[in-house]
């Protein structure tokens, strides 16, 4: 049902019908348990998922059905301190448990323990068992912005077809008009005009209007020029650049509905200067259970099943199988001779992912996001050039405070003794504080060599 | 007035002879060859008409331009399972040993994305103390050499594993079972893994009874073996001691390089070097006898050129100083030149060391009577802690070659060594080879030994593999693997395993050698130890630090039983001062010759010499002279070529002018001319011309230098690595040579080399040494730094400032600093052609000079004129002394490179930096001119795409270009480059202390070249830190700045020279004991 699904109105109206049905089937899930499986989701997707599913087998059990199981085993309240502390209930040694050990403990180990509180469990029980598999995506932006994208798509094409159908009447008009002066010579016992061509009437005409002509060949002129200067202007700038990766991944549904932190896949970026992209075993973290999704999912998920050989069907690794590399497209790709630390950006400059990458939580693939829709995230600094070009960078290090440094570097040493030496020149500190604020370049930040090398 | 006068311009126009009226009518006088150019019918019937041809030009450039706007694709292709310790973009570090047969150090091996990068010694732990040398920082190199075969080969072809086992196997099978005898000639193998293997291989092929039909020949190109018998003799143990410099107050060595190759001279390098720093109480006084001008020569207090066969009688001579008896009959002048020496060494008692370097029983036998007399067995030499290297045996080797002559041997299996280059017969032994049933060979290439075996089962680089070694009784080492193997190899003591069926072949990830060290170091290591309380913790352990020691045994006295009398008559006095002698040495670079593939060693410029890709023969120039060899070599003035024959061996050699050469000696470097006949031992061992074509000769390769190994004998059942020269001759052929410097002296200018000796420097005030520079400012005197044309740049005091400072006194001038800089910051090869252009690309030289009999006091005493004086301190003395300075970009503070820029594309940072912009820059090179230093280099070409440098440039080998540290940029066609102190290391060491939130600590950040020095005597670090080793140098009473009065205000201090010697001392010895005494100084 859901693989049939499109982006259009049709769809839309799909989704609500659905969504509805959903959140109905929800509500009659609801009498079932004591928790409220609204709170349960975010709970279970926080301390769960990862190894979790209610239907299939993952790196745990499938949980549908779990307190039931427990109660039928006789040791229904242990389940709650099986959550909480695994090995309090492994020594206390129930038949139960230990068919479960046998059967997980080889390749999966034993569950960490959760730090969550007894109401808490019953939440996410009641989650577990209210849980419908997702049909579709209420996934609105990506619906408008395809659309819009086909219209600007087509645009250029209307024009051709205005200006042809502009030409054809100006051309028939052309010769209706002659054909007309010729009969009123004919009446008035005149000679035909000559029969000349359009290139030599258009000549006279524009021989007769000089000015006129003079000024429009200008005007094209200038406007050509102009054109070709900004379309320069625009070599090596890639905003909006968002190639098609080999997996439809959206950031919308990961980053965005499911809130997962940016540093979770995105993991080197503390320690690092690349921020890396995951390699698929991290998301074989949850994608073990999780081998469906809103949209794509069933024949995304497959992609990643395929670069590391998984069963999913048999919840397994096939043995001896050669693994096949996913290879992503670079987007946000600088020049060999930058050099670009995230660790810098982010650790000592206390930096926010979306401050340069933008709200990536509502986009699909990568894309490099336009400085215009950048300078409209709070918080940051309005920057007139475009993403990812020199002017970009150095403009922003020109504004930026260095946040170690202000309060006299308090908190960090290393900062601390560089306020300690810029108090030594008290003049160079004036005018570095005229603005209030020691900005990168002062400190810098501007110098060909912190970059290129 | 008009001008009547007619003008013709010929003959013919005179006399309007016909033919002339005739042409006259004719634009050209000749016929034009139109029909000949465009005759071409083929042109005729092409379609293209001119029009069309112009039309596709203009499309094509309109194609090519819009298409270099599109950027191009850009993969990224993440880890399937990243591994846990592997982070992209960071480097990881790995504790492991360096061994090849010659060279040992522990070392720490640098990894990106799992691949090595770089190595340097490691300071925490091992022996070496953080040394290494050169080739030992160049070794990750040849690791992705694509010439390193991919396989075992049966016959020069690629085969399987699974067919070599199967074949070797069997034979090994049937010749032991019919009784024939099988040989395992190695190199030293100090692995007591590996030697646990050949015992095993040993019992299992040859199980009792039948022992005596297998043998283990240990084989040592460069051999010591007679040490171990000189110490068999004296003290009745086969022995190499422990030798300790940092005890000795007096250091006499005859002819040992003990800084740069004599055994285990990664040790002694640093031992050494703890007493040449003046500002200690005392500092050794080293003396040094030898023939050829060698770097611990050029770094010893007094030198003395002798010949070869002389070293027995110095020996002797000093013998007869301190004891009192005569042993032989030394010349008088050998005496005399040892007099001050034994003199000093009877002083200084048991705080004392004696070492020679030849292979000569006699000589070091001698050597032990005196160090027995001076009572070093108790304090500088440990006879308790034997070192494991050199155990070559020369007279088993030599009893080898008998036997297979003989046809005795049925299988020969050789390991580690390439007996065929570096054996005196190697010619012959390559066709006994073909006598063997049974030949295999464990060499990674296919060289000149291995391409002659039937098979070869190629072994891991060392990078790649678990080893395990025992340098010396106490100390034992791991070598860990630092990637996973490149090509299909296989550990050589695997193989051993799988031929002698104890292990089965899985891949190339097979543990079984790893296996056997483990338990090997559970079993021997872990109950010696009290450290670690289980085995897993202590393994741990043992590979994160790379090496342990357990108790030493402290030296103690041995008597000494050989009887000089007898060794006195073995001593035959020399050949005479007419005949002439050849000393065959191993230099900086080279060694014996094992790394010959490695571009970034071929293209070092010999610490002495400074000649790069090349061997020759060097000769003091008085000789050259009277020989009427040209003495002057430069990028255009060629060397002449000699024809040298030693017994009936002949080679020609180019002839380099070396100062301090004895007389009637000459000196070639082993270790060259690799692959003789066209081995396929890699690229970088062949010569090309000026387009990147391999150079041939008779349908062969042709390799870079000569094989010197060739006028090595065994003499009295000893490889002898000097001999007497039948007859030198000139060839009449001239040979270009490319040397990194053409000037040898100072000339005078004390503002570029500062010297003085220890006395005077513990005794006077710094002026009377180290004298400020003055200017003269209208009518007055003013200190430089009082001077200045622009305004200073802020760095002093704020943020951070970084500087250096080399201790002259401490350089030894072994280059390992130049090949870290190079493989750190990416400096391209250039290739001989290019380096003979002085357009050599290294960001660090080291400049070496020699100093000159002229100075400007003798000239004024003996009314010598300016250009006379010039001239001649122009000419280095003839046993001149020597400094080095390593040389790089000073970072001026005001740096004339910056104001001469264009586009400002070299600026200066607020930390001091003199920064380079490469995508900046337009090549004008007016900073290059501008640089007072010459430290500037200009890309000539693209070396990463041009066919002239593709044999050698690592860049354009894409297994090779592995190598390139991907924190620097690659420079291209057209920039300048020069040093940038390390600035990827400065701004990752500031970032990880921003991290940390913690101040940036002395040595926090180093340089590549700081980092590798084995003598630290690169110091770098943030001046404005006020408790830094750089603030204390740049404030130390013997700082100086070069070319001070320029005013440039570099952040480099140079520590001045100090020398443990008074000058007379040095003059004494100096002259040569052939040519009448000066008497200008008396």
């Amino acid at each position: 049902m859901n693989e049939s699904y499109h982006y259009n109105k049709t769809g839309l109206v799909k989704i609500s019908v659905l969504f509805f049905f959903l959140i109905t089937t929800s509500i009659a899930n609801f009498t079932k348990a004591a928790g409220d499986p609204a709170k349960g989701e975010p709970l279970f997707k926080a301390n769960c998922a990862s190894c979790h599913h209610p239907d299939k087998k993952g790196t745990g059990p499938a949980l549908r059905g779990v307190q039931a199981r427990w109660e039928a085993a006789g040791i229904g309240a242990d389940l709650y301190l099986w959550v909480k502390n695994p090995n309090a209930v492994i020594s206390k040694g129930h038949a139960y448990v230990n068919d479960l050990l046998n059967e997980w403990k080889p390749k999966s180990g034993i569950m960490a323990a959760q730090g969550v509180s007894d109401e808490q469990i019953d939440d996410i029980l009641a989650y577990i068992e209210s849980y419908t598999e997702p049909v579709a995506a209420n996934n609105n932006t990506s619906v408008v912005e395809t659309n819009s994208k086909e219209e600007s798509g087509s645009g250029w094409m209307w024009y051709v077809i205005l200006l042809t159908i502009f030409l054809i009447i100006a051309i028939s008009a052309g010769s209706v008009r002659r054909q007309l002066v010729n009969a009123n010579r004919a009446q008035q016992g005149l000679e035909e005009l000559p029969d000349e061509s359009y290139w030599t009437i258009w000549k006279k005409w524009a021989w007769r209007n000089k000015y006129i002509t003079t000024f429009v060949i200008l005007v094209f002129l200038l406007g050509g020029t102009l054109d070709v200067w900004y379309r320069l202007l625009d070599i090596g700038v890639y905003e909006n650049y968002k190639p098609e990766q080999p997996i439809k991944f959206s950031h919308q549904l990961h980053a965005g509905q499911n809130k997962i932190p940016c540093q979770y896949c995105h993991h080197t970026v503390e320690k690092s200067k690349h921020a890396s992209i995951p390699s698929p075993m991290l998301c074989m973290n949850c994608h073990k259970a999780i081998n469906n999704g809103p949209q794509y999912g069933k024949e995304e998920i497959a992609k990643i099943y395929k670069a590391v050989g998984y069963d999913p069907d048999e919840a397994q690794y096939i043995k001896d199988y050669q693994q096949q590399p996913i290879k992503w497209i670079k987007v946000h790709s600088l020049p060999d001779h930058v050099f670009f630390s995230h660790q810098q950006h982010v650790v000592a400059g206390k930096l926010d992912c979306k401050q340069c990458h933008g709200e990536m939580e509502k986009e699909t693939v990568a894309r490099i996001m336009p400085h215009e829709e950048l300078n409209k995230i709070d918080g940051n600094i309005k920057i007139d050039r475009a993403t990812l070009t020199m002017g970009w960078c150095i403009e922003c290090h020109n504004k930026t405070e260095v946040k170690g440094i202000a309060n006299e570097g308090k908190g960090n040493e290393y900062y601390a003794e560089m306020w300690q030496r810029l108090k030594k020149r008290p003049e160079l500190l004036k005018k570095h504080l005229e603005d209030e604020k020691i900005t990168v370049a002062e400190l810098g930040g501007w110098e060909c060599a912190k970059c290129h090398y | 007035m008009n001008n009547n006068k007619t003008y013709w311009k010929g003959i013919e126009e005179l006399e309007q002879s016909p033919s002339f009226l005739a042409k006259r009518e004719n634009e050209f006088p000749e016929e034009i060859a139109i029909d000949e150019f465009l005759g071409d019918n083929k042109l005729k019937e092409t379609s293209t008409a001119r029009r069309d041809f112009l039309k596709f030009m203009g499309f094509s450039l309109a194609a090519a331009t819009l298409a270099a706007c599109e950027s191009p694709v850009v993969n990224s292709i993440p880890y399937i399972q990243k591994p846990d310790d592997v982070d992209p973009g960071v480097a990881n570090w790995y504790a492991s040993t360096y061994y090849d047969g010659y060279d040992y150090a522990s070392i720490l091996v640098k990894t990106r994305e799992g691949r090595p990068i770089f190595i340097k010694g490691n300071k925490k732990f091992g022996i070496n103390k953080g040394a290494g040398t050169a080739r030992i920082t160049a070794s990750v190199l040849p690791l992705y050499d694509t010439a390193r075969l991919s396989g075992p080969t049966i016959d020069g072809n690629y085969s399987d594993w699974a067919t070599v086992d199967a074949q070797i196997t069997k034979t090994l099978e049937n010749i032991a079972k019919t009784g024939g005898k099988t040989v395992l000639l190695t190199n030293t193998i100090i692995s007591p893994s590996t030697l646990s293997v050949i015992d095993t291989f040993k019992n299992k092929v040859y199980p009792e009874g039948s022992e005596a039909n297998f043998e283990h020949v240990t084989y040592d190109a460069l051999s010591y073996s007679a040490i171990r018998q000189a110490n068999k003799d004296s003290f009745d143990l086969a022995v190499i001691p422990d030798y300790d410099f940092s005890k000795a107050k007096v250091i006499v060595s005859i002819s040992a390089d003990f800084l740069t190759n004599w055994l285990l001279h990664t040790e002694y390098i640093g031992q050494y070097l703890q007493n040449r720093k003046p500002e200690n109480e005392w500092m050794s006084r080293h003396f040094q006898y030898e023939s050829i001008l060698s770097v611990t020569g050029a770094n010893a207090d007094v030198r003395v050129a002798i010949k070869p066969s002389e070293e027995v009688l110095v020996a002797a001579a000093i013998y007869q100083h301190i004891s009192g008896n005569k042993i032989a009959n030394v010349p008088q002048h050998l005496l005399e030149l040892t007099a001050d020496a034994a003199k000093e060494l009877k002083n200084a008692g048991n705080a004392s060391l004696v070492v020679a370097g030849s292979n000569n029983v006699v000589l070091q036998t001698i050597v032990n009577a005196i160090n027995d007399k001076l009572g070093n067995y108790t304090t500088t030499i440990n006879l308790n802690n034997p070192v494991s290297l050199f155990q070559g045996n020369d007279k088993e080797v030599a009893e080898l070659m008998d036997e297979i002559r003989a046809g005795k041997i049925k299988a020969l299996i050789m390991y580690g060594v390439n007996p065929v280059y570096t054996l005196p017969n190697g010619k012959e032994f390559a066709e006994l080879l073909s006598k063997i049933e049974l030949t295999v060979s464990f060499n990674g290439y296919a060289d000149e030994t291995a391409s002659k075996c039937k098979y070869v089962c190629p072994d891991h680089h060392y990078l790649e593999a678990w080893n395990d070694f025992q340098v010396k009784k106490n100390h034992y080492a791991l070598a860990q693997p630092a990637i996973r193997p490149l090509y299909e190899t296989r550990a050589a003591q695997e193989s051993l395993m799988v031929w002698c069926g104890e292990a089965q072949r899985g891949d190339k990830d097979n543990d079984t050698y790893y296996n056997i060290i483990k338990a090997n170091w559970a079993l021997y290591g872990f109950p010696q130890q009290t450290a670690y309380t289980t085995v897993e913790e202590y393994w741990n352990y043992m590979v994160h630090n790379g090496s342990g020691s357990t108790e030493l045994t402290p030296p103690s006295a041995v008597p000494f039983m050989a009887d000089l009398s007898v060794l006195g008559q073995k001593i035959t006095s020399s050949d005479g001062p007419e005949s002439w002698e050849v000393v065959l040495y191993t230099n900086a670079a080279m060694g014996i010759g094992n790394q010959a593939n490695n571009p970034w060693l071929q293209e070092l410029p010999d610490p002495i010499t400074k000649v790069t890709w090349d061997n020759y023969i060097t000769m003091s120039p008085a000789d050259m002279k009277e020989l009427g060899f040209n003495t002057h070599i430069g990028q255009e003035e060629p060397a002449s070529v000699a024809s040298i024959k030693v017994g009936e061996t002949e080679m020609k050699l180019p002839v380099y002018p070396q100062p301090g050469q004895a007389r009637k000696t000459v000196g070639i470097a082993l270790g060259y001319g690799r692959g003789e006949n066209g081995e396929n031992i890699g690229k970088s061992a062949f010569q090309y011309g000026q387009y990147g074509e391999p150079l041939m000769q008779d349908g062969k390769p042709v390799s870079v230098g000569k094989n010197a190994f060739i006028f090595t004998s065994f003499v009295n059942g000893y490889i002898s690595y000097s001999n007497v020269v039948s007859s030198i001759n000139d060839a009449n052929e001239n040979y270009l040579l490319a040397c990194t410097q053409t000037h040898h002296t100072i000339m005078g200018r004390n503002s570029v080399v500062r010297e003085t000796t220890f006395s005077f420097y513990k005794t006077a005030p710094k002026e009377a040494y180290n004298e400020p520079h003055e200017l003269h400012y209208y009518g007055e005197h003013k200190p430089v730094e009082e001077i200045d044309l622009w305004k200073s740049h802020p760095v002093e005091e704020v943020g951070h400032r970084w500087g250096m400072s080399v201790d002259l006194n401490t350089c030894i001038g072994c280059g390992n600093c130049l090949v870290a800089c190079q493989a750190e910051n990416n400096v391209p090869v250039v290739g001989k052609d290019e380096i003979r252009r002085s357009r050599d690309m290294h960001w660090l030289r080291i400049d070496r000079y020699y100093s000159s009999d002229m100075n400007k006091e003798k000239a004024k005493q003996e009314h010598i004129g300016a250009i006379s004086m010039y001239a001649q301190m122009e000419i280095p003395s003839e046993n001149p002394e020597v400094v080095f300075m390593p040389m790089m970009c000073q970072h001026c503070n005001h740096a004339p490179c910056e104001t001469v820029c264009p586009v400002a594309a070299t600026t200066h940072s607020n930390e001091g930096l003199n920064m380079m912009a490469y995508n900046r820059c337009i090549g004008t090179r007016y900073c290059a001119n501008n640089c007072p230093y010459k430290v500037r280099r200009f890309n000539w070409f693209n070396y990463t795409a041009y066919k002239k440098f593709t044999a050698f440039n690592p860049s354009q080998d894409d297994m090779m270009r592995m190598v390139l540290n991907p924190d620097v940029t690659v420079r291209t066609r057209g920039v300048m480059e020069k040093c940038t102190m390390c600035v990827q290391r400065i701004q990752a060491g500031k970032l990880e202390a921003k991290k940390a939130g913690k101040k940036v600590k002395d040595g926090d950040i180093v340089t590549a070249c700081a980092d590798s020095c084995p003598t630290d005597a690169i110091t770098f670090g943030d001046w404005n830190d006020e408790n830094s080793q750089i603030r204390k140098n740049s404030e130390s009473k013997r700082a100086y700045q070069a070319l001070e009065e320029v005013g440039v205000k570099p952040n480099i201090w140079y520590l001045l020279k100090v020398r443990n010697v008074e000058k007379e001392m040095v003059q004494k010895h100096h002259e040569p004991h052939t040519e009448e005494k000066h008497n200008e100084h008396a």
